[in-house]
């Protein structure tokens, strides 16, 4: 298991679990980010905020939001 | 002719950007403003449109991703959807993004009402490597599904007749669910028959949705639950029910719900969506590779923002110059050829000075609206959220309260103060449009481009002007970092945003929006400009000046003007703006200015002209500045500084005493911070700048 933000561009990993605010919860299951989601990292540099695309689309995730995100790699 | 003897009123709902307003546009012949960016539209808007003898109301909707509601432009969104019933439900979904669309369907689908799937952006599906099958998706959605490309106007005839067959119900739609699975619908069914003891007073609030939102923990939903009659019982039931099935699934309740609406909708997609090439390298991703890029976002957002200013001050240099020569040689006509008295001051201060300085300034502004335009059409707005997301952290605020501030740049605070709708945490939301009015707007454009104009070289307008605009995004930010800390403590909330696709703006669509936002500012300079400038054209010259004998003209005219009306206002404030380097003129111009920022230039202009007593030698505004000893290039910047921060102007004002859920304390705090900060930072530059012998 590991946060999201340690994935690597390019990298392709499977939602785990969410560890964060409800609201934020909602709003991630809204936009398609729920456990068992396959979600590819577009661009992750590190700090700051990434890009990832769900289901087709291109999502930019804040960081404190991608920190509370658990995958695992696929 | 066939009378109208039908009304239809129909709801575009879909996700953020997925054409929805482009497609309303067409079909009610509205001009709506649109753009490549998520939130545009955060208020809905209805247009009228008749077909056949129907007349049809169609109410474009806010962009949402469900019917749960995290911000307030989803609420406006729901609450149409919920409570104002319409016959039918348009739903847009963005073809080449057809799954995750579809998830706000299956909400939709479990209403009581008709829907036609608007397939849009058809033209886009083949470039993202697959093949829709139309004629299976309807099967397996059971509702009629009509391909349509907004920008093209294609399918809006289809859409029509689908919308006027479904209400006279020739076309029937089956209503359906996506599969919970049993142990959720055995809950369900549990809430559902205890609503339906009270469904009297669910004030026709369609029971099914309600019930699943009670199970989802839909605060909204719960807070109603409440007051029923059975509310104790019913909210029990719920939370017994979500432990149940928290317990069974090892998942809360609202993620197992999501999870199924996901799982139904991926069948619908892989029965109805054929891949025809294997996942291909998307050009948006690659272009952000460079746009998005730790070291280089920063630089190239800095370097769109400088080829704006310098785009515009470039071009429109000449084509300003011309259009001051031509007002010139207006009231020059005015002055040769009326009579001298107070009909020709009236003309020739009042309207040609006031106006006349404002429109000199409009194709600055439409080359500005140009420029911006591409900018918002091509996809990099919401590359400029991301890519100021990790400086605005350290302000506390997000990436996602970026685009109101861009908004307000693009042309206005108004919309700009509506665009923190989309945000989801109110304190964000009340942050933001307090730092929102603090960015140049199209109004006040022209105080800038005057100032730099008149004290300035010529070849540093872009510079200067792009320094402003950097300023303001400073300013901005460090007031929200001071609200942040001192008044609105707590967390920052979550940045989540889709990032569209980029997309090549077409030249038409440039023109198009330039010429709507250009044509606003002129109608805004022809009414209310010209209004308030005669009423401040009167302000200086009654009551009249009656004494002065042996004076020069001159000597008399500036007497007529220092006691009257606007004069005795002015001399009254005088000794508060008198630190920031700026006399009576000046107070009188940036108090007008609240009514709006452009009165700013036309009081300057009005005052300047009453002062010219040689009806020959007529100069520009920026002429009388330069040639007028009191000022220098300290005094302008103060003068600056001070406009840029200072009150919004009072439209902007309403609107955020609305959007702050009528709030007077945010409101009269609003006024407070913006007037102390204006003079704070004033009186600083111009002191600072004395002392350091720039005062000259």
């Amino acid at each position: 298991m590991m946060r999201l933000t340690g994935i690597k561009t390019g990298e392709k990993v499977v939602i785990l679990s969410f560890d964060g605010g409800r609201g934020a919860e909602k709003r991630l299951l809204d936009m398609g980010l729920i456990p068992g989601e396959i979600l590819k990292v577009i661009n992750n540099s590190g700090i700051g905020p990434l890009t990832v695309n769900v289901k087709g689309s291109r999502l930019a995730l804040g960081h404190g939001l991608a920190h509370k995100l658990f995958v695992k790699e696929v | 002719m066939t009378a109208i003897n039908k009304k239809i009123l129909v709801a575009l709902a879909g996700n953020p950007n997925s054409g929805k307003s482009t497609i309303f546009n067409h079909l009610t012949g509205s001009r709506q403003h649109v753009g490549n960016y998520p939130g545009v539209t955060v208020e809905k808007k209805e247009g009228k449109a008749k077909y056949k003898n129907y007349e049809i109301t169609f109410v474009d909707l806010p962009g949402t991703y469900s019917l749960s509601a995290n911000s307030e432009d989803e609420i406006v969104a729901r609450d149409f959807i919920i409570k104002d019933k319409p016959d039918i439900i348009v739903h847009i979904v963005d073809a080449s993004n057809l799954e995750r669309n579809l998830y706000l369907y299956t909400q939709l689908a479990e209403l009581d009402v008709p829907i036609v799937l608007a397939l849009n952006m058809t033209d886009m599906v083949a470039a993202k490597g697959y093949s829709i099958d139309y004629e299976e998706l309807e099967k397996l959605i059971k509702k009629p599904v009509v391909a349509t490309i907004g920008h093209k106007n294609i399918g809006m005839e289809k859409l029509r007749e689908v919308i006027v067959a479904l209400y006279e119900k020739e076309l029937t739609v089956e209503k359906i669910r996506a599969d919970y699975g049993e142990e959720i619908e055995l809950e369900y069914q549990k809430i559902i028959k205890m609503l339906r003891q009270c469904q009297a007073e669910l004030n026709g609030y369609p029971m099914e949705w309600f019930a699943m939102k009670l199970l989802e923990k839909d605060l909204s939903a719960l807070n109603m639950a409440k007051n029923l009659s059975l509310g104790e019982a019913i909210i029990k039931q719920v939370e017994e029910s979500r432990k149940h099935l928290s317990q069974h699934f090892g998942d809360e309740a609202e993620v197992m719900i999501a999870d199924r609406r996901y799982g139904f909708v991926s069948g619908i997609f892989n029965q109805a969506v054929k891949q025809t090439v294997e996942e291909r390298h998307d050009v948006s991703d690659r272009i952000d590779k460079f746009i998005l890029n730790r070291f280089l976002g920063l630089p190239i957002f800095a370097f769109v923002m400088y080829s704006i200013f310098k785009f515009t001050f470039t071009f429109s240099e000449p084509v300003v110059g011309w259009f001051e020569s031509f007002f010139e040689w207006v009231a020059g006509i005015a002055s040769s050829s009326l009579p001298e008295g107070l009909f020709l001051s009236f003309v020739v201060d009042g309207i040609i000075g006031g106006i006349g300085g404002v429109l000199g300034f409009f194709p600055l502004v439409l080359f500005m609206f140009f420029a911006i335009a591409f900018f918002e059409d091509s996809g990099y707005m919401a590359r400029a959220a991301f890519v100021m997301d990790r400086i605005m952290h350290k302000f506390g605020l997000h990436g996602k309260s970026f685009l109101p501030m861009m908004i307000s740049t693009n042309g206005c605070a108004v919309p700009g103060i509506m665009a923190t709708r989309t945000l989801d945490s109110k304190k964000d939301r009340l942050i933001t449009m307090m730092v929102t009015p603090f960015m140049i707007c199209g109004a006040k454009l022209p105080i800038f481009a005057l100032f730099i104009g008149a004290f300035f070289p010529k070849e540093h307008g872009a510079n200067l002007m792009f320094l402003m605009y950097a300023l303001s995004i400073v300013i901005a930010f460090a007031s929200a970092w001071i609200l942040k800390s001192f008044v609105f403590k707590g967390e920052t909330a979550h940045f989540v945003m889709e990032l569209p696709p980029y997309r090549v703006p077409t030249i038409q669509g440039l023109l198009l929006k330039m010429w709507e936002r250009g044509w606003l500012y002129i109608k805004k300079a022809g009414t209310i400009i010209l209004l308030i400038s005669i009423l401040i054209w009167a302000g200086f010259t009654f009551p009249k000046f009656d004494g002065g004998e042996g004076l020069n003209e001159e000597a008399v005219a500036a007497l007529q003007m220092e006691q009257s009306f606007a004069g005795r206002v002015g001399k009254f404030v005088e000794p508060a703006v008198k630190p920031l380097g700026m006399d009576w003129r000046s107070g009188v111009a940036l108090m007008a200015g609240i009514a709006a920022k452009e009165v700013v230039v036309s009081t300057l202009g009005t005052v300047y002209s009453l002062g010219e007593v040689d009806p020959e030698e007529t100069e520009s505004l920026r002429e009388s500045l330069q040639h007028d000893p009191t000022w220098n290039p300290l005094k302008a910047l103060s003068f600056l500084m001070f406009s840029l921060i200072y009150l919004p102007c009072f439209v902007a004002m309403a609107v955020f005493y609305r959007e702050s859920g009528s709030s007077w304390k945010w409101t009269s705090f609003l006024i407070f911070w913006t007037t102390v900060m204006a003079w704070v930072i004033s009186f600083g530059v111009y002191q600072g700048g004395t002392i350091l012998g720039f005062g000259g």
